[in-house]
């Protein structure tokens, strides 16, 4: 018996084994996915709930953000996917008004960018002005989780949007350069993009020259400025041309303007010298002609340059040769709101007899300069000022002068200045007498005020001869040696 | 990018998550085990070089996942789950792994391997790569890790030689080792700026 | 009746515990990672506080609720599941409800996920009572750790900027900032206690003088303990003198 109930034990304990076994993994099994699976239903629940609410808080933190960017932003468009570009992301149009007809400037969003090991920042960009002059625009800063946010804002971020220039933008060195960078790449990013979507047409300055002013003129591209000319239709951009390498006494300028009809695009160049009320119009140049219906720009062109003025721009025939009189005569008004800042332009004011003077005698560097302990100065070319317009009496001479200064102090400081004047020394050659100076240009490192609060040289000169500031300072006695220079050249002629 | 400057790139962010953002006296992850095992130099480095295995290994795993499973299916807002859960199960077969080829190295590890699961620093590398690229990820992830293990190593050589010397009656223990991370956290202070 | 006092002095301490003599930062040294990292300023903390409250009582309530269909093998990833369900739940809300807050603790909301006092409790504790002590227990947790992480903070905040700031996030209060080591022209504060090092001596010196007090009662303990021994002892001594005297005495009556 006992033997019979051995045998059968087993039998029944097997089965039982086995539906533990399995079944009890499916269970645990099960459970887990359950768990699983309320949790994720709960979770997407939630998603949707909350997604929405996050869209609004970061839609609406932009929109604050837009107005950062452009104080009377009111409106944008849509926004515009950028692809390919590492650093941004997209970018929309900004309108000053609800009906958005007005457009501002064009506000760039980037990505979400890490700086090394420190966080990421996320940035809004304003660029705003012509494809080809674009002007920079503040930054808003959408994320920032830098560990170094604070140093990060207030060494560049805040001196860029107080005034967002080439030189806001490169000082980067701030205690926190990393950042910095990242933040200067996206903005050049959004400047390159922001000209790449208009036309790609690149002025060639020097061939300007040329055509307008022809071989061995005056004109170099070296002693050139450019700016961007804002408030007209056509006119962009402006070249300003000067004597010399100080950058200092403007002889002429040259303004490039655009045209875009559907028939074609006429882009010129044509340049402008001489006085408010005396305009000397210069030829003009066509750097760009698409039109493709025949015109007669080609005649009107060689017609003008014949004879540049007035009365040749108003033989217009068609569209387009009233569009380049229109693009010249705006050239004229913006000029005219601009005079040269020629040195002669400050003669009479120097002078105040004087009614004529002299073509400019430009000395050679060897003759004109004298070398100093502390630095140089260097007359760089002399006027001679008449009573009369007939050029037979001089009364003064007016030499421009430049001392350079480039020396140690006694407690070790380097000082360094550059400073451009105009003298005018009159009377006996054995005798003259220093007149009135005018100062041109001035870049100094020299931190130091003189009593009267106004920046060192600036206030030596103006008030030359009477004043000179308690701080005598080495500036100061270059410039001096410099008048000195002038003065005995006088008395050498 | 130049092979070069992409490898120097690496190496300066490595450099910068290791040392210059430190991730126990910067960041402030992983500070339970660097608190509570490092009472001896031995277990700190066997601590140490466990958690730079699951560290990289956890980056390594949940990177694509993230950004190649989760954010195509618009289900961004699971990461914690799914990476919690990737960690301990990732934490669990490294211990089966080195249970099977190092038993001795499984024996000294003892407890500290499951409780790397618990470790702020894995989570905290594996979430803040959310952001960043790959490059990136695997430089935070080594980096901090590696940080980690010179910083537990150097704070339990610190520690062995406390517990030796007679601290004042109420600051023996953990108050004095608080004040010499303190002290430590000021030294790393020092480097910011360093890569700039 | 008796029941019922025994209980709720029961819920009581399960509530009360965890704030002082249990406290989970200070005492059981758990959950450090965020007590340090989120306690520069006050507001964070107590944001803080809050949303590990939260997580914390709802994942011990949840554990405590299926801890009877919860099977033993699957124990520890279930619990995971649960608390990073409801860590998820809190970022999502305080994503879209609360931007500053989760902007300013950042990854530490993510972190409450391994943060060792909410698995602690739900093993510890959850998986083995019922519901309204487990929720009791969280809430005495939560409420602990909310007040250790804001009394790092207040150290922090006051001694590192000189002030004390609300409504930075939450943006429900008005903006106050409290000058109480800084104010016009005067600044006292020492800007090394809101960097890193700074959380750690603060840390330090709380747990100094925490040692003092638990020192003070070790001692007296123990002191307590060898008075309880030397007590029995006598005792014992003191019976079996008695018992000498009583077999003596009737030794000596049988002798008679």
């Amino acid at each position: 018996m006992s033997e019979e109930l051995k045998n059968e034990l087993p039998n029944e304990e097997t089965p039982k084994e086995e539906k533990n076994g399995a079944l009890r993994w499916l269970k645990i099994g099960g459970i887990l996915a359950a768990i699983a699976g309320c949790s994720a239903l709960a979770l997407t629940a939630l998603n949707l709930l909350t997604a929405p609410v996050i869209e609004a808080n970061n839609a609406a933190k932009e929109a604050g953000g837009y107005k950062e960017v452009f104080a009377d932003c009111v409106a944008v468009s849509e926004e515009v996917a950028i692809e390919g570009n590492a650093n941004l992301s997209s970018y929309l149009v900004a309108y000053s008004d609800s009906g958005k007809t007005q457009q501002i400037g064009f506000i760039y969003k980037s990505n979400l960018i890490p700086v090394q090991s420190y966080g990421n920042i996320q940035a809004l960009v304003g660029i705003s002005g012509s494809a080809d002059a674009p002007i920079l625009g503040k930054v808003y800063l959408v994320a920032n989780t830098l560990s170094y946010k604070a140093q990060f804002e207030d060494g560049y971020v805040t001196p860029y949007n107080a005034n967002p220039t080439e030189e806001t933008l490169a000082a980067t060195k701030c205690g926190a350069t990393y950042g910095a960078e990242a933040l200067k790449a996206i903005i050049n990013s959004a400047r390159d993009h922001f000209s790449s979507i208009g036309d790609d047409f690149q002025e060639n300055l020097e061939q300007d020259i040329l055509d307008i002013f022809g071989e061995g003129s005056a004109y170099h591209v070296a002693y050139s400025e450019t700016s961007n000319v804002s408030g007209t239709t056509y006119v962009k951009k402006a070249y300003r041309f000067f004597e010399d390498e100080t950058i200092t006494g403007e002889i002429g300028r040259l303004y490039s303007a655009k045209y875009k009809s559907e028939g074609g695009d006429l882009y010129l160049t044509v340049g402008l010298s001489g006085t408010s009320e005396e305009v000397q119009y210069q030829k003009l140049s066509i750097t760009k002609n698409t039109v493709t219906e025949s015109n007669d720009v080609e005649a009107y062109v060689a017609a003008y340059n014949a004879a540049p003025g007035e009365t040749s721009l108003a033989s217009t025939s068609d569209d387009y040769t009233k569009a380049i009189q229109a693009m010249v005569q705006e050239a004229v008004v913006t000029f005219k709101a601009d005079p040269l800042l020629s040195c002669s332009s400050y003669f009479e004011n120097m002078v105040s007899s004087a009614s004529s003077y002299s073509e400019p005698t430009v000395l050679a560097e060897e003759k004109g300069k004298e070398t100093l302990d502390t630095g140089y100065d260097y007359v760089m070319r002399y006027w001679s000022l008449y009573s009369d317009a007939e050029k037979t009496n001089e009364i003064a001479k007016v030499y421009k002068v430049r001392a350079v200064l480039d020396t140690v102090n006694s407690r070790g400081v380097p000082l360094t200045s550059d400073t451009t004047f105009l003298v005018t020394v009159s009377g006996e050659k054995t005798d003259p007498i220093v007149g009135k100076l005018k100062l041109l240009k001035n870049e100094t490192n020299n931190p130091y005020k003189s009593s009267d609060g106004k920046p060192i040289i600036e206030g030596y000169v103006d008030s030359y001869p009477e004043g000179s500031s308690a701080n005598a300072t080495y500036s100061m006695n270059v410039v001096k040696s410099g008048i000195d220079h002038a003065v005995s050249l006088y008395g050498a002629m | 990018m130049s092979a070069t400057n992409v490898v120097t790139a690496f190496i300066l962010a490595v450099f910068s998550y290791m040392l210059i953002n430190n991730v126990v006296l910067t960041r402030f992850y992983g500070i339970c085990p660097y608190l509570g095992v490092s009472t001896k130099v031995k277990s700190s480095v066997g601590m140490g070089v466990a958690v730079v295995f699951v560290i990289c290994l956890a980056a390594l795993v949940c990177y694509p996942i993230y950004h190649f499973v989760l954010i195509p299916a618009g289900l961004g807002f699971l990461d914690t789950i799914v990476y919690i859960l990737v960690i301990a199960s990732l934490v669990q077969l490294v211990g089966l792994f080195i249970k099977k080829y190092s038993p001795s190295l499984y024996k000294s590890l003892g407890i500290y391997l499951p409780l790397i699961t618990t470790n702020c620093a894995v989570l905290g590398v594996v979430q803040e790569n959310n952001a960043l690229d790959f490059g990136m990820s695997m430089a935070n992830a080594l980096g901090t890790s590696l940080g980690f293990l010179v910083m537990i190593v150097l704070f339990s050589t610190i520690r062995e030689r406390l517990n030796a010397y007679d601290a004042p009656k109420n600051w023996k223990g953990l108050p004095i080792a608080l004040i010499t991370a303190a002290i430590m956290a000021m030294a790393i202070m020092g480097l910011t700026g360093m890569i700039a | 009746m008796a029941t019922n006092t025994i209980a709720r002095s029961q819920h009581k301490e399960n509530f009360l515990n965890p704030i002082w003599k249990a406290n989970p930062l200070f005492i059981l040294l758990l959950g450090t990672c965020p007590a340090l990292g989120v306690t520069t300023t006050v507001e964070n903390a107590i944001g803080m506080g809050i949303l590990f409250t939260f997580v914390l009582v709802g994942s011990s309530v949840l554990v405590s609720l299926l801890r009877k269909i919860i099977p033993e093998e699957i124990e520890t990833p279930a619990f995971i599941l649960i608390i990073a369900t409801f860590v998820t739940i809190v970022k999502m809300l305080s994503e879209a409800f609360l931007p500053e807050l989760y902007s300013g603790l950042g990854v530490f909301i993510s972190l409450l996920v391994v943060n060792c006092i909410v698995l602690g409790r739900a093993e510890a504790f959850a998986k083995k009572n019922g519901v309204l002590d487990s929720l009791l227990d969280a809430l005495g947790n939560g409420v602990g750790y909310l007040l250790a992480i804001t009394s790092i903070a207040l150290i922090r905040e006051i001694l590192g900027t000189g002030t004390i700031t609300f409504g930075a996030v939450f943006t429900f209060l008005p903006k106050i900032v409290l000058p109480i080591l800084k104010f016009d022209g005067v600044d006292l504060s020492i800007p090394l206690f809101a960097k890193p090092a700074g959380a750690f001596i603060v840390f330090g010196v709380i747990e100094a003088i925490i040692g003092v007090f638990t020192l003070r009662k070790a001692e007296k303990e123990a002191a307590a303990k060898r008075e309880a021994i030397l007590a029995a002892q006598k005792a014992k001594a003191a019976a079996l003198a008695a018992e000498k005297a009583k077999t003596a005495e009737a030794a000596g009556k049988e002798d008679k």
